[in-house]
């Protein structure tokens, strides 16, 4: 079972090396102030709703 | 052809080929390749038992050797197999043979091997699962079976229709055979063509692969709740360091903006407004001569370029090469809207970037009181190098409602929401994309199986 579940942790290397490039990207980007959707050619700026909220009901 | 191995030759009775023994005594009936008789054994002669209708091409021929698992197996016999009443579903069979091991065999179905051996004891079984060696199966056929043709020897009367039970746990496989006489176990796993090609050096061509083995290994060969805990203590990590990362925000400054209504800012500019620009009276004005009055229009006009309308913040400098800027506004508009241009000026460049912002909100009473919009609005200037800036900001509001001040704050360093959201798509796109790949291959395993639980 240990060796089975070395195995699988083996395998899951690509995966989880995807989430540290991940992890580290978005550290990078946050730290530097670059915003990733600007690869997409938006440069600019962002729009955000600071309460998190565009409308509501109230019935 | 396999020399080490003590063999036995004797002549067909039916075509006089000469067929080649490996295992007699151990072996009971040998088929012939050139008549398809298949013939029982008895002390150095043969009988004719019964002939196959059907012709068959092997790909690995009897006496070859099999060398897998480090036992050095000889061929012996090569059949092909089908289910009761199927015209569709063949595979072949070669029974390896070591004297001093348990028989084996390679399997062969459209393309795809699987390598097997006999298990002498009982294994329970459910008729939907086995558990074996601490592992589960799943019943994945189970069909009458019919040979159609034999060349080589059999250890036992295994040419008669049997039933047959195959159960999967990828890689691995176990398969029952009930004949009349007897049931056996086969335990085996997945052989891939490389291992094949080694195994069987005589091997020149093999067939090609069509679809799914039965104990094929996935291509998503770990399970995947491994990859969901995993993707969870990302987002776990990924959620704390922003919450970290955004603690570093700063104020930089901020300011009160008294905005114009619409109207104010479109009306047409009159005499007064000149004269008033220049600190004389409307008489005064109007006695002056042409050219002294062309000369006032354009002090005028001139001192009312774009950057007399916005209203100049203080300046403030950003120091690492890398940074993004927020900015905050804030309106109190009712049932109308307030906007906003924005300009960040880099005084040692001139270079500047912009953008408009509206506030809008709106609320009223319709089977229930409902509002909609925000009176806060923020922003993000991204990637500003280091320098020293300062915002031209101007705005305007709809004319029907009275004057309303925008407050806007800057800051620097503010959470960028949507890097947090792309890294958090990417990581669950990831998880996602596996196990549709994952189910898209058990899902066309699982078309083949003639069983399921």
């Amino acid at each position: 079972m240990i060796t089975e579940n070395k195995a699988n942790l083996d395998k899951m290397k690509v995966v989880l090396a995807l989430f540290v490039v991940l992890l580290t990207g978005y550290f990078a980007a946050e730290t530097m102030g670059y915003r990733m959707l600007d690869v997409f050619g938006s440069q600019g700026t962002e729009s955000t709703e600071a309460d998190g909220s565009y409308g509501s009901q109230h019935k | 052809m396999n020399s080490s191995l003590h063999h036995t030759t004797l002549t067909c009775p039916n075509c006089q080929e000469n067929l080649t023994l490996y295992a007699w005594p151990n072996s009971q009936y040998t088929g012939c390749g050139k008549c398809y008789a298949l013939l029982k054994i008895i002390p150095n002669n043969l009988v004719l038992q019964h002939r196959f209708s059907q012709s068959a091409k092997f790909d690995i021929s009897i006496g070859a050797e099999v060398n897998i698992e480090n036992i050095k197996y000889v061929v012996i016999s090569a059949s092909l197999k089908g289910v009761q009443n199927s015209s569709t579903y063949y595979w072949k069979e070669y029974l390896l043979y070591h004297p001093k091991h348990p028989v084996a065999s390679l399997s062969e179905t459209n393309g795809h091997w699987h390598y097997l051996v006999k298990h002498s004891g009982a294994i329970q079984n459910n008729k939907t699962s086995v558990t074996f060696d601490n592992r589960e199966y799943d019943i994945y056929n189970r069909d009458k079976v019919v040979t159609h043709n034999v060349v080589g020897e059999l250890m036992n009367a295994s040419f008669e229709i049997c039933s047959y039970d195959e159960y999967i746990s990828p890689p691995y496989i176990l398969s029952n055979e009930f004949y009349s006489h007897n049931q056996s176990w086969f335990f085996g796993r997945y052989v891939t063509h490389k291992e094949l090609k080694e195994a069987v050096p005589s091997l020149t061509s093999l067939p090609a692969k069509w679809g799914i083995g039965a104990a094929q290994p996935n291509v998503i060969k770990f399970p995947i709740n491994l990859v969901w805990y995993s993707f969870m203590a990302f987002a776990a990590i990924l959620l704390l360091s922003a919450m970290l990362l955004w603690k570093r925000e700063t104020t930089l400054g901020q300011m009160t903006l008294e905005v114009p209504s619409t109207q104010l800012i479109n009306q047409p500019v009159t005499p007064h407004d000149i004269a008033t620009f220049l600190g004389m009276s409307d008489s005064a004005f109007a006695a002056l001569d042409v050219n002294q009055s062309n000369a006032a229009v354009n002090s005028f006009n001139e001192n009312h370029t774009k950057q007399d309308q916005y209203a100049k913040t203080s300046s403030f400098e950003v120091t690492s090469n890398h940074s993004a800027i927020g900015v905050k506004l804030h309106a109190t508009p009712s049932n109308s809207w307030v906007s906003c241009e924005v300009m960040l000026i880099n005084e040692n460049t001139g270079e500047e970037r912009s953008f408009w912002q509206d506030i809008e909100y709106y609320s009223g009473y319709d089977g229930g009181s409902w509002t909609e919009g925000s009176y806060d609005e923020s922003r993000i200037v991204s990637n500003v190098k280091a320098g020293k800036y300062h915002f031209l900001i101007k705005g305007q509001q709809a004319p029907t409602q009275d004057a309303k001040p925008v407050n806007i704050t800057w800051t620097i360093n503010p959470p960028l929401y949507s890097n947090l959201w792309i890294v958090l798509i990417i990581g669950l796109l990831v998880v996602v994309v596996l196990n549709i790949m994952r189910a898209a291959f058990e899902s066309r395993r699982w078309s083949n199986a003639s069983a399921t639980n």
